[in-house]
């Protein structure tokens, strides 16, 4: 793929995002963005025409299997957004299973007896780091039905 | 003399040098983890550092900042996080040199820089301490604006590849720094009716998503680890082979250490800037630069060596100016302060045994990361490469999200740290390397408020911007900012030339 011209159409998509988020602030404070948002349009145009001049070609998201990092990504995503739910512990456990379990069928046979043991040692990692975080660094951490 | 003497008889008894252990492990393995800073190593610290002596409160802090800088780089190496902002570029060379089957190399190579580049900026802090108090006075709005720039032109060097997206990576990496309140007008700026967005994107949040969620990905993906395991018969005797390696290159050495001492005398610049700088320039001096990012013995020695030289250098500016160079430094203003130490000439002379004593501490912090950081290193090492992939990948995710959220006790941290991850992930597909970014992340705050407040001095004057070039030392930055823009063409026309002449007469 013409990576030059995706990284031309992101760079002006993100030139777009940036330049319609501006507000009506003082010049102090608007002279600086505005010069970093035309520099990178002008870049982005700059890279699009080397995209019809020398393209670079090369395989994109040819590493590793596309449907399993894609749902990593979004294990994560649902990891992170169902802790202010369920609290640190309570979805890191369940989501660190689940990868887990998800990563380990990929290259082994995953017995119930396997994810009974993984359950309980994941169970245990994330009570040491809980209690690391809570109790020895004094972070709040998310409590979820847990809270007081 | 008998100032030193005194000093050393105190740093010398049994507590003193337990607190330098335990507080070098302390903070070695507080820097392993992504996320977990030497700042907040430090702020857990210091509440314990006001029931203690005075000397014994800031030994334990200075060890424990010297062992966290360092220790930055373990988890640079292993799983290409930077432990600590100070450890960005030790990615670039750690982790390839991981990947391929050299960790233990690459542990060693970075302890023996880490503890050389700490014992020098010791030597600088107790020989040179004044004149450098005085250099760093010189540094007003225009010359920050101007060491942002110099800075920026390290872009050339860090965009693997193609200048114009790195150029781009680092313009969007400022536009990130800039969401949140202005600094100057007080705006929020950017947040697109998030008020969360407001707090702004915090660093080390940033680099976190940047670098370790593309790689965890990728893990997830192809289900194996991505470290690979050092032969076994290459271990013996590494460590001696690779520090002679290391002592190989003291041009190299040198060039890192100066750097690391010039920035980290500037309030506000930090290891991190002196790690970027430190290893562009040895890229730039290097007659195997085609080796960089595949994992460079030299790139590696400069980062870390440079990075490690900042613990002492921003004491310089504290102990004799009162003024805190980088977050850490202020923690350690505060507990000098509680205890009734004022910073200034006098602490070098009626404090003079506990000032000492202090500054003595930390190069014994930095000689006892030896022992402690090859043990620990290759502890970390054996249980890194150890685990499945399948409990590592899920392992870093949590590192990396209680990392992001043990900031600002923040959830919205721990989102922007995955949009970034996954952004990063995507642009590194297309050819956009992540160091730009961080490049731009970092220098952006100081190249918008030099520039600003710059402006600002400049009102009264019929040309506002000519308050930019006004002094000396704007000019030599300029000076030093073209240079570093034109030598590497200049450089480059001048081996095409080179080559053409050799293919002709061939």
């Amino acid at each position: 793929m013409n990576t030059d011209a995706i990284g031309a159409a992101l760079g002006l998509a993100l030139t777009l995002a940036f330049w319609f988020g501006r507000g009506s602030w003082s010049p102090l404070s608007a002279m600086f963005p505005n010069a970093v948002i035309v520099t990178l349009g002008l870049l982005s145009l700059g890279l699009l025409l080397k995209s019809f001049l020398r393209p670079t070609i090369r395989a994109v998201f040819a590493e590793g299997n596309r449907l399993r990092i894609l749902l990593t990504a979004a294990v994560l995503f649902m990891w992170i957004w169902s802790m202010n739910y369920a609290g640190f512990y309570l979805s890191s456990v369940v989501f660190f299973a689940i990868m887990t379990v998800y990563i380990a069928a990929a290259s082994r046979r995953v017995t119930l007896r396997n994810v009974g043991v993984w359950v309980v040692i994941v169970a245990a990692e994330v009570a040491v780091l809980h209690y690391v975080f809570a109790n020895l660094l004094s972070v709040r951490l998310p409590m979820g039905p847990f809270a007081p | 003399m008998d100032i030193l003497g005194a000093a050393l008889q105190q740093l010398f008894i049994p507590y003193h040098l337990m607190l330098v252990l335990v507080g070098t492990t302390v903070g070695l393995f507080v820097g392993a983890m992504p996320g977990l800073s030497a700042t907040m190593a430090l702020a857990v610290l210091l509440p314990f550092t006001f029931t203690m002596p005075a000397l014994a409160g800031l030994i334990a802090l200075g060890s424990v900042y010297m062992g966290a800088i360092y220790g930055g780089a373990f988890a640079a190496i292993l799983i290409n996080a930077p432990g600590t902002p100070s450890s960005i570029a030790t990615t670039f060379e750690g982790y390839p040199m991981a990947k391929a089957g050299r960790a233990e190399e690459a542990i060693s190579a970075a302890t023996i820089a880490s503890v050389l580049g700490g014992l020098f900026g010791v030597f600088a802090l107790l020989v040179l301490a004044p004149p450098l108090a005085a250099f760093s006075l010189r540094f007003g709005p225009p010359e920050y604006f101007w060491v942002a720039i110099l800075g920026l032109t390290l872009i050339g060097g860090l965009s693997g590849g193609t200048l114009i997206k790195g150029l781009m990576g680092g313009a969007l990496g400022v536009l990130i720094s800039i969401i949140g309140v202005s600094p100057i007008g007080g705006e929020s700026r950017f947040t697109y009716g998030f008020p969360a967005l407001q707090g702004g994107v915090e660093l080390i949040v940033a680099l976190i998503g940047l670098f370790v969620i593309p790689e965890l990905l990728v893990m997830a993906g192809t289900g194996v680890a991505a470290l690979g395991k050092t032969p076994l018969g290459r271990t013996r005797g590494l460590f001696l082979r690779t520090a002679k390696k290391v002592l190989s290159m003291p041009g190299n050495l040198l060039r890192s250490v100066v750097i690391g001492e010039i920035v980290s005398v500037i309030p506000g610049a930090g290891g991190n800037i002196a790690g970027l700088l430190a290893y562009n320039e040895a890229k730039r001096a290097s007659k195997h630069p085609e080796e960089y990012g595949k994992g460079s013995l030299e790139g590696l020695v400069a980062s870390e060596s440079s990075n490690n030289v900042t613990v002492a250098g921003s004491m310089v500016p504290l102990l004799t100016l009162g003024i805190p160079g980088a977050p850490p430094d202020a923690l350690i203003l505060g507990a000098m302060l509680m205890h009734g130490l004022r910073p200034g000439a006098e602490l070098f002379t009626t404090q003079g045994a506990l000032t000492y004593g202090f500054i003595l501490s930390m190069g014994l912090s930095a000689i006892v990361m030896l022992p402690i950081g090859l043990l620990g290193g290759r502890l970390i090492y054996q249980a890194v490469i150890r685990v499945p992939p399948y409990f590592l990948v899920p392992t870093v995710a949590t590192m990396a999200i209680l990392g992001s959220y043990a900031l600002r006790n923040n959830m919205t941290d721990v989102m922007i740290m995955l949009v970034l991850g996954l952004l990063g992930y995507v642009l590194k597909e297309i050819g956009f390397h992540p160091a730009p970014i961080a490049l731009g992340l970092i220098l952006g705050p100081i190249a918008e408020t030099g520039f600003v407040q710059s402006r600002l001095m400049g009102s009264a004057y019929a040309y506002p911007y000519l308050k930019l070039v006004e002094s000396p030392l704007s000019q030599i930055l300029v000076a030093l900012s073209v240079l570093a823009i034109v030598w590497p063409m200049f450089a480059s026309w001048r081996q095409r030339r080179q080559q053409a002449g050799g293919g002709g007469s061939a």
